[in-house]
């Protein structure tokens, strides 16, 4: 075993010993904590982890760790999509990934998991959260009514078909902008002209993609084509027909 | 087994933070555990602006943050000696801004002279719930209105648009009188800016400049602007008579010009 390369031990709660190299272990900092103040040899338990779930979060660690250090050679895009596509899983095991980065304390991939139920519940009335979630209504028609008039506010702000998702993919002067927001999410009605500025430093923008996404998110989201895209001091302008069927 | 009983609650108010105050207030109606967390500290607190402490008053610190948010939405706070107000967003949590009359500087030459005045308050008291005076502006010749923003007091990130709240005096009569303005933006940083030509008559008028605000005052769009992190400048706006060869100009009152973030229904950063 070199000495660049140490490597630690992990059991998980059914009994699997996974061996990890240390810089990937301790993107969790509670496995960072236990083996800098613990015996650095043996074992660490991971109880609350099952080894499926582990498996998956030391994938996503091993990707960020050689992302970052430069051993993979991954544009920040394609992290980005990396990310993205981890995610795809059915709802139990996202939400067991949640737990478990909150148990072992790794801020990224908590910010992530939380983000995607977060867009789970995004723009969706409260019976489509229920339905999504799978979750019974255990509100009195007069108390439902109570919450609802005084959050009259927000239900008048819904009434898109849709969601649209725009991701910006560009040369490389990207780079800054996938750490803040890149994609942009807006309800919009049926047969608006929708006219919005991305809100990113954009220099040289290659092409823009736009996608529709039903409300069924279950449904893959539709690629529209953009009419016209203007450049100007610091935003683009897009400019675009939404038509959509009732 | 249903989320609210598999997830913490802590991480349960993360995921609730990350969504906006409009789904965290539909997400209450879902169910009893989903309104507990919905209307916890820790969520409201992540839409509230950083600085909210040192913006409010000590005496609204008590409340809880739900509160303490949609009392900033409500209740528009005056800042800089009365000259200013601030008020949060609803949808978004993003800061507000008008600058009342006093804030701006104008100048206009008034009819059959050459010389400009500086301002002088021909102000009308009580016209106005947000501000204790108004400009009162009339049969002016030519007019400029200037005003601006240190942009580190906006909410980064976020597109701006920049209204000119005002009224019309003598709306019923038959003769409307209209006048040309140009309205800019521009920052120092920017060579050029953006002019835009705008009828100042709400009869006859794009209607997509011009609006009634609901509250007694029409607002016309001045121009936008985006606040980039970080981003230290000064940014600064003007209307200005263009059309000289009108002097027929009945006058026009002015609340003050207002920075608020861009109305577009449920814009969100789906990776932040």
């Amino acid at each position: 075993m070199g000495s660049t390369s140490t490597k630690i031990k992990l059991r998980t709660s059914d009994q699997k010993v996974f061996e990890v190299e240390k810089a990937v272990a301790v993107q969790s900092q509670t496995i960072k904590y236990i083996y800098e103040n613990g015996c650095p040899d043996s074992v660490i338990h991971v109880h609350s982890v099952s080894g499926d779930i582990l498996s998956k979060i030391l994938d996503y660690c091993k990707k960020h760790v050689n992302s970052a250090a430069g051993k993979e050679d991954i544009s920040p895009e394609e992290l980005y999509e990396w990310d993205a596509n981890f995610v795809k899983v059915d709802q139990n095991t996202l939400f067991d990934l949640i737990l478990a980065a909150n148990c072992l304390k790794i801020e990224s991939l908590l910010d992530l998991t939380c983000q995607t139920v977060a867009n789970m519940i995004k723009g969706k009335r409260p019976e489509e959260i229920r339905t999504t979630f799978n979750i019974k209504n255990d509100y009195t028609i007069e108390a439902e009514e109570a919450v609802r008039r005084e959050n009259k506010w927000a239900f008048d702000m819904l009434g898109g078909v849709g969601t649209m998702v725009i991701e910006e993919l560009a040369d490389d002067t990207m780079s800054k902008c996938v750490t803040n927001a890149k994609s942009r999410v807006c309800v919009i009605a049926a047969n608006q002209i929708v006219m919005m500025r991305s809100i990113s430093k954009l220099a040289n923008k290659k092409s823009i993609d736009v996608y529709k996404q039903p409300q069924n998110p279950t449904t893959p989201r539709i690629k529209e084509s953009v009419k016209q895209i203007n450049v100007g001091t610091g935003f683009i302008e897009l400019f675009f027909h939404f038509k959509c069927k009732m | 087994m249903e989320i609210t009983r598999i997830l913490p609650e802590d991480c349960l108010c993360l995921i609730i933070s990350l969504t906006s105050p409009a789904d965290a207030c539909r997400s209450a109606m879902v169910s009893h555990a989903f309104r507990s967390v919905a209307d916890c500290d820790a969520v409201w607190e992540k839409f509230l602006p950083s600085d909210y402490r040192s913006i409010i008053s000590s005496s609204l610190l008590s409340l809880g943050k739900k509160d303490v948010y949609f009392h900033m939405c409500f209740h528009p706070i005056l800042i800089q000696n009365g000259t200013m107000s601030f008020q949060l967003e609803k949808e978004s949590g993003k800061k507000c801004y008008m600058l009342g009359s006093k804030a701006l500087s104008m100048i206009w030459l008034l009819r059959d002279t050459f010389m400009p005045f500086p301002w002088i308050s021909t102000s009308l008291p009580g016209l106005s719930d947000r501000f204790p005076e108004v400009a009162n502006i009339n049969l002016v010749w030519w007019i400029e209105v200037k005003g601006k923003i240190e942009t580190r007091n906006l909410s980064p990130n976020t597109n701006y648009v920049i209204y000119l709240v005002f009224k019309l005096r003598d709306r019923h009569t038959i003769e409307l009188k209209h006048r040309t303005v140009g309205l800019h933006v521009n920052d120092d940083r920017v060579a050029s800016w953006e002019l835009r030509r705008v009828l100042i008559d709400p009869y006859r008028c794009e209607a997509l400049y011009i609006r009634d605000r609901g509250d007694g005052w029409m607002e016309v769009e001045m121009g936008q602007f985006l606040n980039e992190c970080g981003d230290d400048r000064t940014l600064e706006f003007s209307l200005r008579e263009t059309d000289t060869s009108n002097f027929h100009n009945r006058g026009i009152i002015i609340e003050g010009i207002e920075l608020r973030p861009k109305d577009i229904s449920s814009l969100v950063d789906v990776r932040q």
